[in-house]
């Protein structure tokens, strides 16, 4: 979005986009810990219901071009976009999830990769939605105008994005403690004992995989209100990919992990663009990214906090266990 | 799904095979192209995408692992045959000199095949190795992490940088009298001046451009400097590339079966890919069977990526990321893990792009792919060649 000259770095401006930057990764990334870190469903597709929630969302915006910013229309358009945008990726995760949920493991894994691709792919040639150039999305709720007002405006969509992160965070934390979210566990465990002890296994999983959907389509609808403007290009493979080692890295099965690797891996990664360690390791970024990122696997395989969450760290009977 | 559903889609691939029979017979799909002529494309892509299968193929095999960064093994292997055709000067040749160029070939792919194998036996000694027990999901990122690494690297690395290369191609050489008018092809001129640090640089600049016609002042100039001689870039003729590299995968096919049935190494590698545990106990090297496989991938691999740059005229960083994605569906598609499987996928997954592309559209291609990967995988999830997965209680 705005680029921002080296004088703002490490401003509030600059703090509050990499703060966005978190919770839209942090909702993604608890998003698909309830499928793979509680469903053990391996999904490398994820970036796909992104995607399309980024894109219903826009859609929707683009047909209230007219409305003006702030308005109580911007508002409820708004809020209608992001209830449109969890309906269209939840759908979407149903089509997938009712043949694909058949597959187990790394059948699974390619299936969901290949839907991804899909996605985008039929974004690209789709002209309504944009095709492969960049789909305007129209500003509902404030149009920063000046410097202070993209101050604002951050602000605003930070505070958005802390509501939106901390409503699928309780959402998901109530669903694990419930009947349903034990059954879900259950069926990570060991799917044929779970089975055999009347689990309805296909359609627990169908549901976890559904929810996920549901809330990567949510943080699409974030996504797609702070740019601006998405492209096919943004919901790429690699999208997903990160949201899989912010899950992995924050612990499958953690939540508080989640946030806390979400935070970590866009922390580094904005530093790392902000050139703060210099212009060398700023040019040779990716490359270090990379390192990172196999170095963290190769220490730290179970993620920084396994399946503890924060809270664990604190109490006696987490004293002295790893999670295997 | 329903018996009947099920019926229907099992009957969709021998329906679409009869239309396409009837449509070759039938004739062409416009622009002077026989859909035959896209078959033998499809053939020649199917190839590549084999070579590179079964290198994802072993892997997954021996080790359950979807080794991502197996299209950066294809790309280093591209640039080694890069390096090597073009340090031997292979443009300064001219054609016909059928043997040089073979020569130059033979060892360009050599360099390929063992740059491609010596990054894959580094990339496990220090990444897969170390992280085969922290489970497949942390092994899985690793490959990913190797993957983006290798990428980047390549980037940064000034010898090899972002930017695309055009494939070193040998020369045809004529003098400036021998090119017709209007010209049939672009034809260049070599320079050679000295750059600003001093070195001596070769530079091509054309000279007349395909379809017009060679001025007399430039005839004139060329006369003047000693009747210069002009070149166009001669490709390799395209049927020539074609059937060497589908000649070229059949030899690998039936070397790699010799090996793997054959041989000591390639029983071993099966026994690991039964049971890892047993074969170890069985007295099994296992780390040395899994290095093995490793490198026998990326030596393909090497080899795939040289056809493809050979074929598509360029290289560049990112060459590998789209057939190394293509070539792992092709894989799935064959059956993961199954070697006649890799070959079936790969070819099946071209030959189908290729009738697509011809009959259907261009742009939604790639859409293709995926699509039957989701399909074949939910009608048998193990793959055309798979063997059926045995669930243990």
């Amino acid at each position: 979005m705005w680029t921002l000259a080296a004088e703002f770095q490490f401003s509030w401006l600059w703090v509050a986009e990499v703060l966005v930057g978190v919770a839209l990764y942090a909702m993604l990334a608890a998003s698909l810990n309830l499928v793979t870190g509680f469903g053990g469903m391996f999904s490398l597709g994820h970036h796909g219901f992104f995607a399309v929630g980024a894109y219903a969302a826009g859609w929707m915006a683009s047909l209230a071009a007219s409305v003006e910013p702030g308005s109580a229309a911007g508002w409820a358009v708004f809020a209608a976009s992001a209830v449109f945008a969890v309906a269209a990726s939840a759908a979407a995760g149903l089509l997938v999830g009712l043949p694909c949920l058949r597959l187990r493991g790394d059948y699974l894994a390619i299936a969901t990769l290949a839907f991804g691709e899909i996605v985008r792919i039929v974004i690209q040639n789709t002209p309504a939605l944009g095709g492969s150039l960049e789909l305007n999305v129209p500003r509902l709720v404030m149009r920063p105008r000046g410097l202070a007002e993209v101050e604002s405006f951050r602000e605003l969509f930070l505070v958005v994005g802390v509501a939106a992160l901390a409503v699928v965070l309780v959402v998901i934390r109530n669903i694990v403690r419930s009947a349903h979210g034990r059954a879900v566990v259950s069926v990570r465990e060991d799917e044929i004992a779970s089975e055999l002890l009347g689990v309805p296994t296909t359609r627990y999983k169908v549901r976890a995989f559904v929810l996920g959907a549901a809330f990567a389509g949510l943080a699409g609808w974030y996504y797609a209100h702070y740019t601006g403007s998405i492209a096919p290009a943004n919901f790429d493979m690699l999208v997903g990919i990160k949201i899989l080692l912010i899950v992995v890295l924050g612990g499958l099965g953690s939540l508080t992990g989640t946030v806390l690797a979400a935070a970590v891996l866009v922390g580094l990664e904005r530093l790392l663009q902000s050139g703060v360690f210099g212009e060398d390791l700023k040019r040779w970024m990716q490359v270090e990214y990379a390192l990172i990122l196999i170095l963290v696997m190769l220490l730290r395989p179970h993620g920084l906090l396994g399946r503890f969450e924060l809270g664990d760290l604190f109490r006696r009977r987490a004293r002295g266990g790893r999670a295997a | 799904m329903s018996p009947r559903l099920r019926l229907l889609l099992q009957a969709l691939p021998a329906l679409a095979l009869g239309y396409v029979v009837v449509r070759m017979l039938v004739g062409d799909v416009g622009g002077g192209t026989t859909l035959l002529d896209y078959l033998s494309i499809g053939v020649t892509q199917g190839a590549i995408y084999a070579f590179v299968a079964l290198g994802y193929t072993m892997v997954y095999g021996i080790i359950r692992l979807i080794n991502f960064a197996h299209g950066e093994f294809f790309m280093a292997g591209a640039f080694a045959g890069y390096f090597v055709l073009r340090d031997a000067g292979i443009e300064r040749w001219a054609l016909p000199q059928p043997w040089p160029v073979l020569l130059a070939y033979l060892a360009a792919l050599l360099a390929a095949a063992l740059v491609a194998g010596t990054l894959a036996l580094v990339a496990e000694a220090a990444c897969y190795r170390p992280i085969r027990k922290a489970g497949r999901v942390a092994a899985l990122l690793t490959a990913v992490g190797l993957s983006l690494l290798l990428q980047n690297l390549a980037r940064q690395w000034p010898a090899i940088g972002p930017t695309q290369r055009p494939w070193p191609a040998p020369r045809m050489w004529a003098a400036a009298d021998e090119v017709p008018s209007p010209a049939d092809a672009h034809y260049y001129e070599l320079k050679t001046f000295t750059s600003p640090t001093g070195e001596r640089v070769e530079r091509e600049k054309p000279v007349v451009f395909k379809g017009a016609t060679m001025t007399p002042a430039v005839r004139q100039r060329l006369a003047a400097e000693g009747g210069r001689n002009v070149f166009r870039k001669g490709e390799l003729s395209r049927t020539v590339v074609d059937r060497s590299i589908v000649l070229m995968l059949a030899a690998a096919a039936v070397g790699l079966w010799f090996l793997v049935q054959r041989t000591r190494t390639g029983k071993a590698m099966r026994a690991v890919s039964e049971d890892m545990a047993a074969a170890r106990l069985m007295g099994v090297n296992v780390d040395r069977v899994i290095a093995a496989t490793f490198f026998l991938g990326a030596f393909l691999a090497g080899l795939g990526g040289v056809a493809y740059c050979a074929k598509y005229g360029q290289v560049d960083p990112l060459t590998g990321f789209m057939p190394g994605l293509k070539a792992f569906i092709a894989a799935v598609l064959g059956g993961i893990g199954s070697i006649p499987g890799a070959v079936v996928g790969g070819l099946f997954l071209g030959v189908s792009e290729n009738l697509f592309a011809a009959e259907v559209s261009t742009e939604w291609k790639d859409v293709l792919a995926f699509v039957l990967l989701v399909v074949v995988l939910l009608l048998k999830p193990t793959g055309l060649m798979g063997r059926p997965y045995r669930e243990k209680v």
